[in-house]
Protein backbone atom coordinates (compact mmCIF):
# COMPACT_ATOMS: atom_id res chain seq x y z
CA UNK A 1 0.00 0.00 0.00
CA UNK A 2 1.08 3.16 -1.05
CA UNK A 3 1.46 5.39 2.81
CA UNK A 4 2.72 8.95 1.01
CA UNK A 5 0.56 11.36 2.38
CA UNK A 6 -0.70 13.39 -1.24
CA UNK A 7 -1.84 16.95 -0.31
CA UNK A 8 -3.68 19.01 -3.10
CA UNK A 9 -4.88 21.97 -3.74
CA UNK A 10 -8.03 22.52 -4.66
CA UNK A 11 -6.94 24.39 -7.57
CA UNK A 12 -5.14 21.00 -8.43
CA UNK A 13 -8.23 18.76 -7.99
CA UNK A 14 -10.13 21.25 -9.89
CA UNK A 15 -7.97 20.74 -12.42
CA UNK A 16 -7.74 16.90 -12.67
CA UNK A 17 -10.77 16.62 -12.33
CA UNK A 18 -11.80 19.24 -15.69
CA UNK A 19 -11.29 16.90 -18.40
CA UNK A 20 -9.56 18.98 -21.56
CA UNK A 21 -9.84 17.43 -24.68
CA UNK A 22 -6.82 15.36 -25.83
CA UNK A 23 -4.47 17.10 -28.51
CA UNK A 24 -2.44 13.69 -28.96
CA UNK A 25 -3.55 13.46 -32.79
CA UNK A 26 -2.38 17.54 -33.83
CA UNK A 27 -0.26 16.27 -36.12
CA UNK A 28 1.45 12.91 -36.32
CA UNK A 29 4.15 14.01 -39.00
CA UNK A 30 5.50 16.61 -36.87
CA UNK A 31 5.29 15.63 -33.36
CA UNK A 32 6.72 11.80 -34.14
CA UNK A 33 7.27 10.61 -30.88
CA UNK A 34 3.30 11.65 -29.86
CA UNK A 35 2.19 14.72 -27.98
CA UNK A 36 1.28 13.92 -24.49
CA UNK A 37 -1.18 17.09 -22.69
CA UNK A 38 1.26 18.50 -20.97
CA UNK A 39 3.98 19.04 -23.38
CA UNK A 40 6.03 22.31 -24.01
CA UNK A 41 6.81 22.82 -28.34
CA UNK A 42 8.82 24.97 -29.47
CA UNK A 43 8.76 26.76 -33.00
CA UNK A 44 11.43 29.42 -34.62
CA UNK A 45 12.02 30.06 -38.52
CA UNK A 46 13.47 32.72 -40.52
CA UNK A 47 11.05 35.10 -42.31
CA UNK A 48 8.77 33.93 -44.71
CA UNK A 49 9.34 29.85 -44.29
CA UNK A 50 5.88 30.03 -42.95
CA UNK A 51 5.65 29.89 -39.50
CA UNK A 52 2.42 31.66 -39.08
CA UNK A 53 1.23 29.00 -42.12
CA UNK A 54 1.74 26.60 -39.63
CA UNK A 55 0.67 28.09 -36.59
CA UNK A 56 -2.57 28.39 -38.70
CA UNK A 57 -3.19 24.88 -39.50
CA UNK A 58 -2.72 23.44 -36.51
CA UNK A 59 -5.05 26.02 -34.93
CA UNK A 60 -7.46 25.16 -37.61
CA UNK A 61 -6.89 21.05 -36.78
CA UNK A 62 -7.35 22.52 -32.84
CA UNK A 63 -10.58 24.14 -32.95
CA UNK A 64 -12.16 21.84 -36.12
CA UNK A 65 -15.03 19.72 -34.20
CA UNK A 66 -14.44 16.02 -34.08
CA UNK A 67 -16.82 15.22 -37.48
CA UNK A 68 -14.72 17.67 -39.66
CA UNK A 69 -11.61 15.85 -38.73
CA UNK A 70 -10.44 18.65 -36.36
CA UNK A 71 -9.55 17.80 -32.38
CA UNK A 72 -12.42 19.81 -31.03
CA UNK A 73 -9.75 21.84 -28.79
CA UNK A 74 -10.49 25.62 -27.53
CA UNK A 75 -7.38 27.32 -28.36
CA UNK A 76 -5.77 30.00 -26.32
CA UNK A 77 -3.63 32.68 -28.38
CA UNK A 78 -1.29 35.14 -27.01
CA UNK A 79 -0.65 37.68 -29.38
CA UNK A 80 2.59 39.90 -28.73
CA UNK A 81 3.70 39.86 -31.99
CA UNK A 82 0.49 40.92 -33.86
CA UNK A 83 1.37 39.37 -36.86
CA UNK A 84 -1.52 36.75 -36.67
CA UNK A 85 -3.80 36.91 -39.76
CA UNK A 86 -7.33 35.79 -39.08
CA UNK A 87 -8.23 35.78 -42.37
CA UNK A 88 -5.54 33.03 -42.95
CA UNK A 89 -6.96 31.16 -40.33
CA UNK A 90 -10.77 31.46 -41.72
CA UNK A 91 -9.34 30.38 -45.45
CA UNK A 92 -7.61 27.34 -43.41
CA UNK A 93 -10.60 26.28 -41.79
CA UNK A 94 -12.99 27.40 -44.67
CA UNK A 95 -11.47 24.76 -46.88
CA UNK A 96 -11.62 21.77 -44.40
CA UNK A 97 -15.07 22.56 -44.17
CA UNK A 98 -15.79 22.67 -47.75
CA UNK A 99 -14.00 19.26 -48.20
CA UNK A 100 -17.24 17.96 -46.19
CA UNK A 101 -19.89 19.91 -47.11
CA UNK A 102 -19.33 21.34 -50.84
CA UNK A 103 -19.13 25.15 -50.57
CA UNK A 104 -22.72 25.72 -49.62
CA UNK A 105 -23.34 28.31 -46.49
CA UNK A 106 -20.28 27.30 -44.71
CA UNK A 107 -19.51 30.55 -43.65
CA UNK A 108 -22.09 30.70 -40.93
CA UNK A 109 -20.43 27.46 -39.94
CA UNK A 110 -17.06 28.67 -39.91
CA UNK A 111 -17.38 31.80 -37.77
CA UNK A 112 -18.84 29.89 -35.23
CA UNK A 113 -15.77 27.50 -34.97
CA UNK A 114 -13.31 30.42 -34.63
CA UNK A 115 -15.45 31.19 -31.43
CA UNK A 116 -13.37 28.40 -30.38
CA UNK A 117 -10.06 30.26 -30.70
CA UNK A 118 -9.54 33.18 -28.03
CA UNK A 119 -7.22 35.65 -28.51
CA UNK A 120 -5.87 37.98 -25.79
CA UNK A 121 -3.36 40.67 -27.54
CA UNK A 122 -0.67 41.83 -25.60
CA UNK A 123 1.11 45.36 -25.41
CA UNK A 124 4.33 45.11 -23.30
CA UNK A 125 6.13 43.31 -20.79
CA UNK A 126 4.74 44.10 -17.78
CA UNK A 127 0.89 43.54 -19.29
CA UNK A 128 2.65 40.00 -20.63
CA UNK A 129 3.54 38.67 -16.99
CA UNK A 130 0.26 39.44 -16.19
CA UNK A 131 -1.10 37.42 -18.28
CA UNK A 132 0.77 34.49 -17.35
CA UNK A 133 -0.01 34.63 -13.98
CA UNK A 134 -3.38 34.81 -14.72
CA UNK A 135 -3.50 31.40 -17.05
CA UNK A 136 -4.85 29.30 -14.21
CA UNK A 137 -7.63 31.73 -13.89
CA UNK A 138 -8.62 31.96 -17.80
CA UNK A 139 -8.39 28.13 -17.59
CA UNK A 140 -10.75 28.05 -15.24
CA UNK A 141 -12.75 30.02 -16.90
CA UNK A 142 -12.81 28.41 -20.52
CA UNK A 143 -12.51 24.84 -19.82
CA UNK A 144 -12.31 23.58 -23.48
CA UNK A 145 -8.97 25.61 -23.90
CA UNK A 146 -6.56 22.38 -24.61
CA UNK A 147 -3.99 24.29 -26.44
CA UNK A 148 -2.13 27.60 -25.87
CA UNK A 149 -0.14 29.38 -28.16
CA UNK A 150 2.29 32.13 -27.58
CA UNK A 151 3.43 34.14 -30.67
CA UNK A 152 6.24 34.94 -29.40
CA UNK A 153 7.58 34.43 -26.19
CA UNK A 154 10.32 36.55 -26.82
CA UNK A 155 9.04 39.79 -28.20
CA UNK A 156 9.71 41.90 -24.81
CA UNK A 157 13.17 40.70 -24.27
CA UNK A 158 14.21 44.43 -24.44
CA UNK A 159 11.99 45.44 -22.12
CA UNK A 160 12.96 44.10 -19.18
CA UNK A 161 14.62 45.41 -16.78
CA UNK A 162 16.92 42.35 -15.33
CA UNK A 163 19.04 42.09 -18.48
CA UNK A 164 18.60 38.54 -18.20
CA UNK A 165 20.74 36.73 -21.20
CA UNK A 166 18.23 35.48 -23.88
CA UNK A 167 18.29 31.85 -22.50
CA UNK A 168 17.37 32.61 -18.84
CA UNK A 169 14.58 35.13 -20.37
CA UNK A 170 13.20 31.88 -22.21
CA UNK A 171 13.58 29.39 -19.47
CA UNK A 172 12.24 32.03 -16.81
CA UNK A 173 8.66 32.84 -18.90
CA UNK A 174 8.63 28.86 -19.72
CA UNK A 175 8.86 28.50 -16.20
CA UNK A 176 5.82 30.71 -14.82
CA UNK A 177 3.68 29.48 -17.64
CA UNK A 178 4.79 26.00 -16.52
CA UNK A 179 3.85 26.98 -13.01
CA UNK A 180 0.42 28.55 -13.67
CA UNK A 181 -0.67 25.57 -16.13
CA UNK A 182 1.31 22.51 -14.34
CA UNK A 183 -2.44 21.65 -13.06
CA UNK A 184 -4.24 21.57 -15.92
CA UNK A 185 -3.58 19.17 -18.95
CA UNK A 186 -2.74 21.83 -21.60
CA UNK A 187 -0.34 21.84 -24.53
CA UNK A 188 2.14 24.76 -24.72
CA UNK A 189 3.44 26.14 -27.89
CA UNK A 190 5.67 29.27 -28.82
CA UNK A 191 7.88 30.68 -31.14
CA UNK A 192 10.75 32.77 -30.97
CA UNK A 193 12.46 35.29 -33.09
CA UNK A 194 15.00 33.19 -34.92
CA UNK A 195 18.31 34.82 -35.35
CA UNK A 196 18.63 35.46 -31.57
CA UNK A 197 20.18 33.05 -28.91
CA UNK A 198 22.47 33.37 -25.78
CA UNK A 199 26.40 32.70 -26.55
CA UNK A 200 27.12 30.50 -24.18
CA UNK A 201 25.56 27.13 -24.18
CA UNK A 202 25.31 27.41 -20.12
CA UNK A 203 23.15 25.14 -17.84
CA UNK A 204 19.78 26.97 -18.65
CA UNK A 205 20.75 25.43 -21.88
CA UNK A 206 20.10 21.92 -20.43
CA UNK A 207 17.55 22.80 -18.13
CA UNK A 208 15.60 24.17 -21.50
CA UNK A 209 16.68 20.61 -23.49
CA UNK A 210 15.12 19.16 -20.61
CA UNK A 211 11.41 20.66 -20.29
CA UNK A 212 10.91 21.34 -24.18
CA UNK A 213 9.51 17.86 -25.75
CA UNK A 214 9.91 18.95 -29.22
CA UNK A 215 12.05 22.04 -30.99
CA UNK A 216 10.92 22.64 -34.64
CA UNK A 217 12.93 24.88 -36.80
CA UNK A 218 11.82 26.25 -39.86
CA UNK A 219 14.19 27.67 -42.64
CA UNK A 220 14.22 28.79 -46.36
CA UNK A 221 17.10 28.09 -48.30
CA UNK A 222 17.54 31.49 -50.02
CA UNK A 223 19.57 30.00 -53.14
CA UNK A 224 17.05 27.19 -54.21
CA UNK A 225 13.51 28.30 -52.16
CA UNK A 226 13.58 25.01 -50.23
CA UNK A 227 11.71 24.70 -47.29
CA UNK A 228 13.27 22.49 -44.73
CA UNK A 229 11.78 21.79 -41.29
CA UNK A 230 13.86 20.19 -38.38
CA UNK A 231 12.24 18.63 -35.70
CA UNK A 232 14.43 17.31 -32.60
CA UNK A 233 12.76 15.63 -29.83
CA UNK A 234 15.60 14.94 -27.34
CA UNK A 235 17.74 13.05 -28.81
CA UNK A 236 15.75 12.18 -31.83
CA UNK A 237 15.82 14.05 -35.16
CA UNK A 238 13.52 14.49 -38.03
CA UNK A 239 13.97 16.53 -41.02
CA UNK A 240 11.02 17.17 -43.17
CA UNK A 241 10.55 19.03 -46.42
CA UNK A 242 7.26 20.79 -47.49
CA UNK A 243 5.81 23.32 -49.80
CA UNK A 244 3.17 26.77 -49.53
CA UNK B 1 -11.01 39.13 -27.66
CA UNK B 2 -13.28 38.10 -30.40
CA UNK B 3 -11.93 36.36 -33.21
CA UNK B 4 -15.15 36.82 -35.58
CA UNK B 5 -15.12 40.60 -34.86
CA UNK B 6 -11.18 40.19 -35.58
CA UNK B 7 -12.04 38.87 -38.93
CA UNK B 8 -14.77 40.90 -39.86
CA UNK B 9 -12.72 43.90 -39.53
CA UNK B 10 -9.42 42.15 -41.48
CA UNK B 11 -11.71 41.71 -44.50
CA UNK B 12 -12.96 44.65 -44.47
CA UNK B 13 -10.93 47.41 -43.96
CA UNK B 14 -8.34 47.97 -47.09
CA UNK B 15 -7.42 51.66 -48.53
CA UNK B 16 -6.56 51.51 -51.84
CA UNK B 17 -2.74 53.11 -52.43
CA UNK B 18 -3.79 55.29 -55.78
CA UNK B 19 -1.38 52.86 -57.54
CA UNK B 20 -3.24 49.99 -59.24
CA UNK B 21 -0.59 47.66 -59.58
CA UNK B 22 0.75 48.02 -56.01
CA UNK B 23 -2.63 47.53 -55.28
CA UNK B 24 -2.82 44.18 -56.63
CA UNK B 25 0.53 43.49 -55.25
CA UNK B 26 -0.51 44.18 -51.49
CA UNK B 27 -3.97 42.20 -52.12
CA UNK B 28 -5.96 45.12 -52.29
CA UNK B 29 -4.32 48.18 -50.43
CA UNK B 30 -3.34 49.10 -46.73
CA UNK B 31 -5.00 47.11 -44.13
CA UNK B 32 -5.41 48.82 -40.75
CA UNK B 33 -4.16 47.39 -38.06
CA UNK B 34 -0.58 46.95 -39.69
CA UNK B 35 2.63 47.91 -39.53
CA UNK B 36 4.03 48.91 -43.15
CA UNK B 37 8.26 49.73 -43.99
CA UNK B 38 9.41 50.99 -47.31
CA UNK B 39 13.14 49.91 -47.57
CA UNK B 40 14.94 51.36 -50.33
CA UNK B 41 18.54 53.13 -50.66
CA UNK B 42 18.88 56.81 -51.04
CA UNK B 43 16.92 58.56 -53.93
CA UNK B 44 14.80 55.40 -54.69
CA UNK B 45 11.58 57.02 -54.20
CA UNK B 46 10.62 55.92 -50.85
CA UNK B 47 9.61 59.64 -49.60
CA UNK B 48 7.43 60.59 -52.94
CA UNK B 49 5.86 57.06 -52.81
CA UNK B 50 4.97 57.91 -49.15
CA UNK B 51 3.39 61.95 -50.70
CA UNK B 52 1.60 59.77 -52.97
CA UNK B 53 0.18 57.59 -50.36
CA UNK B 54 -0.85 60.15 -47.79
CA UNK B 55 -2.22 62.18 -50.90
CA UNK B 56 -4.65 59.29 -51.76
CA UNK B 57 -5.09 58.28 -47.95
CA UNK B 58 -6.72 61.98 -47.87
CA UNK B 59 -9.04 61.14 -50.67
CA UNK B 60 -10.51 58.18 -49.05
CA UNK B 61 -10.98 60.18 -45.75
CA UNK B 62 -8.36 59.00 -43.80
CA UNK B 63 -6.41 61.79 -41.27
CA UNK B 64 -2.62 61.48 -42.25
CA UNK B 65 -0.26 62.24 -39.41
CA UNK B 66 3.25 62.33 -41.45
CA UNK B 67 6.09 63.02 -39.14
CA UNK B 68 8.92 64.38 -41.18
CA UNK B 69 12.52 63.67 -39.57
CA UNK B 70 14.23 64.57 -42.08
CA UNK B 71 13.12 67.63 -43.65
CA UNK B 72 11.71 65.90 -46.35
CA UNK B 73 7.94 66.71 -46.48
CA UNK B 74 7.18 69.16 -49.63
CA UNK B 75 3.40 70.57 -49.64
CA UNK B 76 4.30 71.96 -53.25
CA UNK B 77 4.69 68.24 -54.91
CA UNK B 78 1.66 67.70 -53.11
CA UNK B 79 0.24 70.64 -55.01
CA UNK B 80 1.93 70.04 -58.69
CA UNK B 81 -0.05 66.60 -58.33
CA UNK B 82 -2.91 67.78 -57.43
CA UNK B 83 -2.99 70.55 -60.11
CA UNK B 84 -1.83 68.31 -62.93
CA UNK B 85 -4.80 66.49 -62.36
CA UNK B 86 -6.94 69.81 -62.66
CA UNK B 87 -8.38 69.91 -59.32
CA UNK B 88 -10.07 72.73 -57.77
CA UNK B 89 -8.48 75.15 -55.04
CA UNK B 90 -11.08 73.77 -52.35
CA UNK B 91 -9.82 69.77 -52.88
CA UNK B 92 -6.42 70.99 -52.63
CA UNK B 93 -7.39 72.89 -49.35
CA UNK B 94 -8.80 70.41 -47.93
CA UNK B 95 -5.88 67.91 -49.00
CA UNK B 96 -3.93 69.63 -47.64
CA UNK B 97 -5.63 70.19 -44.17
CA UNK B 98 -5.93 66.57 -43.65
CA UNK B 99 -2.43 66.13 -43.67
CA UNK B 100 -0.94 67.17 -40.38
CA UNK B 101 3.21 67.23 -40.59
CA UNK B 102 5.27 66.75 -37.41
CA UNK B 103 8.92 67.85 -38.48
CA UNK B 104 11.03 66.37 -35.16
CA UNK B 105 14.31 65.18 -34.97
CA UNK B 106 14.66 62.79 -32.33
CA UNK B 107 13.16 59.90 -31.31
CA UNK B 108 11.97 61.24 -27.74
CA UNK B 109 9.75 63.54 -29.73
CA UNK B 110 8.53 60.05 -31.73
CA UNK B 111 7.07 58.64 -28.76
CA UNK B 112 5.86 62.16 -27.38
CA UNK B 113 3.80 62.24 -30.74
CA UNK B 114 2.52 58.84 -30.53
CA UNK B 115 1.41 59.86 -26.65
CA UNK B 116 -0.22 63.20 -28.11
CA UNK B 117 -2.20 60.91 -30.54
CA UNK B 118 -3.31 58.42 -28.86
CA UNK B 119 -4.93 61.16 -25.80
CA UNK B 120 -7.03 62.63 -28.55
CA UNK B 121 -10.87 61.45 -28.32
CA UNK B 122 -11.52 58.64 -30.40
CA UNK B 123 -14.98 58.31 -31.43
CA UNK B 124 -15.13 55.42 -33.68
CA UNK B 125 -17.81 56.17 -36.09
CA UNK B 126 -16.52 58.96 -37.81
CA UNK B 127 -14.29 57.85 -40.88
CA UNK B 128 -11.70 60.40 -40.01
CA UNK B 129 -10.65 59.45 -36.96
CA UNK B 130 -9.18 56.34 -38.84
CA UNK B 131 -5.68 57.75 -39.03
CA UNK B 132 -2.17 56.80 -40.77
CA UNK B 133 0.86 57.55 -39.54
CA UNK B 134 3.59 57.93 -41.73
CA UNK B 135 7.19 58.16 -40.05
CA UNK B 136 10.09 59.18 -42.28
CA UNK B 137 12.26 58.00 -41.93
CA UNK B 138 12.72 56.06 -38.54
CA UNK B 139 16.01 54.95 -39.53
CA UNK B 140 16.91 58.91 -39.41
CA UNK B 141 15.90 59.32 -36.14
CA UNK B 142 17.83 56.27 -34.91
CA UNK B 143 21.69 57.13 -35.68
CA UNK B 144 21.96 59.59 -32.85
CA UNK B 145 20.95 56.34 -30.42
CA UNK B 146 23.70 54.28 -29.08
CA UNK B 147 23.79 50.85 -29.87
CA UNK B 148 23.29 48.81 -26.80
CA UNK B 149 20.31 51.47 -26.84
CA UNK B 150 19.25 50.49 -30.25
CA UNK B 151 17.22 47.38 -29.35
CA UNK B 152 15.18 48.79 -26.24
CA UNK B 153 14.23 51.86 -27.77
CA UNK B 154 12.90 49.82 -30.58
CA UNK B 155 11.09 47.50 -28.95
CA UNK B 156 9.40 50.53 -27.32
CA UNK B 157 8.47 51.52 -30.20
CA UNK B 158 6.92 48.36 -31.61
CA UNK B 159 4.84 47.67 -28.26
CA UNK B 160 3.48 51.61 -28.57
CA UNK B 161 3.18 51.04 -32.09
CA UNK B 162 1.15 48.04 -31.73
CA UNK B 163 -1.19 49.37 -29.14
CA UNK B 164 -1.88 52.38 -31.12
CA UNK B 165 -2.48 50.72 -34.39
CA UNK B 166 -5.07 48.16 -32.58
CA UNK B 167 -6.93 50.84 -30.12
CA UNK B 168 -6.98 54.16 -33.02
CA UNK B 169 -7.69 51.51 -35.87
CA UNK B 170 -4.11 53.22 -37.37
CA UNK B 171 -1.94 52.41 -40.05
CA UNK B 172 2.26 53.02 -39.80
CA UNK B 173 4.20 53.20 -42.21
CA UNK B 174 7.44 53.55 -41.81
CA UNK B 175 10.56 54.27 -43.86
CA UNK B 176 13.92 52.49 -43.12
CA UNK B 177 17.10 52.51 -45.34
CA UNK B 178 18.77 49.53 -46.66
CA UNK B 179 22.54 48.72 -46.35
CA UNK B 180 24.61 46.65 -48.48
CA UNK B 181 26.12 43.51 -46.46
CA UNK B 182 28.92 41.81 -48.38
CA UNK B 183 29.25 37.94 -48.20
CA UNK B 184 32.21 36.41 -49.26
CA UNK B 185 34.00 37.14 -53.05
CA UNK B 186 33.06 41.11 -54.05
CA UNK B 187 33.75 40.20 -57.16
CA UNK B 188 30.55 38.12 -57.87
CA UNK B 189 28.00 38.60 -60.39
CA UNK B 190 26.44 41.79 -58.92
CA UNK B 191 22.80 42.01 -60.38
CA UNK B 192 22.59 38.72 -59.94
CA UNK B 193 23.09 38.18 -56.17
CA UNK B 194 22.30 42.05 -54.99
CA UNK B 195 19.43 41.24 -53.23
CA UNK B 196 20.78 38.46 -51.22
CA UNK B 197 23.55 41.57 -50.17
CA UNK B 198 20.73 43.62 -48.87
CA UNK B 199 19.40 44.04 -45.33
CA UNK B 200 17.40 46.54 -43.73
CA UNK B 201 19.03 48.93 -41.20
CA UNK B 202 18.27 49.06 -37.48
CA UNK B 203 19.78 45.41 -36.77
CA UNK B 204 18.30 42.18 -36.47
CA UNK B 205 15.64 42.87 -33.85
CA UNK B 206 13.62 45.10 -36.46
CA UNK B 207 13.64 42.47 -38.96
CA UNK B 208 10.35 40.39 -37.80
CA UNK B 209 8.78 43.75 -36.20
CA UNK B 210 6.87 45.41 -39.26
CA UNK B 211 3.89 43.13 -40.77
CA UNK B 212 4.88 43.65 -44.45
CA UNK B 213 7.91 45.40 -45.68
CA UNK B 214 7.95 46.71 -49.19
CA UNK B 215 11.56 47.24 -51.17
CA UNK B 216 11.81 49.77 -53.75
CA UNK B 217 14.59 50.22 -55.89
CA UNK B 218 15.46 52.62 -58.60
CA UNK B 219 15.32 50.64 -62.10
CA UNK B 220 16.13 53.76 -64.49
CA UNK B 221 15.11 57.59 -64.49
CA UNK B 222 11.41 57.48 -63.45
CA UNK B 223 11.00 53.47 -63.39
CA UNK B 224 11.32 51.87 -60.10
CA UNK B 225 10.62 48.23 -59.01
CA UNK B 226 8.35 47.73 -55.82
CA UNK B 227 8.79 44.47 -54.33
CA UNK B 228 7.27 42.47 -51.29
CA UNK B 229 10.28 41.40 -48.83
CA UNK B 230 10.37 39.93 -45.67
CA UNK B 231 6.44 39.65 -44.88
CA UNK B 232 5.18 37.09 -42.72
CA UNK B 233 1.62 37.30 -44.37
CA UNK B 234 1.79 37.78 -48.26
CA UNK B 235 4.06 36.07 -50.85
CA UNK B 236 7.69 37.13 -50.96
CA UNK B 237 9.24 38.19 -53.91
CA UNK B 238 6.39 39.32 -55.59
CA UNK B 239 7.36 42.53 -57.61
CA UNK B 240 5.72 45.12 -59.85
CA UNK B 241 7.22 48.42 -61.87
CA UNK B 242 5.94 52.07 -61.50
CA UNK B 243 6.71 54.97 -62.77
CA UNK B 244 7.27 58.15 -60.57
CA UNK B 245 6.34 61.74 -62.97
CA UNK B 246 5.61 64.97 -62.05
CA UNK B 247 1.92 64.47 -61.96
CA UNK B 248 1.91 61.38 -59.99
CA UNK B 249 2.84 57.33 -59.84
CA UNK B 250 1.59 55.19 -62.27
Amino acid sequence: MNTELVIESGLQVIGRLIDRPSVQDLDNDLFFNKLENTDIIEIKGTISSGVSILLSKLIAKCILPLQYNGLGVEVLFINTENQFQMSNLYNVVRSNVCDFHGPINVDNLVKEMLNNLKIINCYNHSQFLLILNSLDNILLKYKGIGFIIVDSISAYYWQQKDYLSYDLYLIKMLNSIKKKTIDFKVVILYTKQFNFESKKKTVYWYEESKIIRYKICLTKNENSNELICDIKSGNDKKQLHYKI
Amino acid sequence: MNSIDIYHQEKEDVIPTGIEKLDDLLEGGLRYKRIYEICGSSSSGKSQLCHWISLHATINALRVYYIDCSRNFSTSRIQMILESKQCSDIIIGKVMSNIIVHQISTINDLFTIFHNLSKMTNTGENELNKKLVIVDSLSVLCTTVANNELNPILSNFASVSRFFINYFNAIIINVNTIKIVHKGDLFCDKDKHLRADMKPSLGNYWLSIPNIRLLIIAIENTQREISIWNSYQLANGKKCLVDIRDDGIT
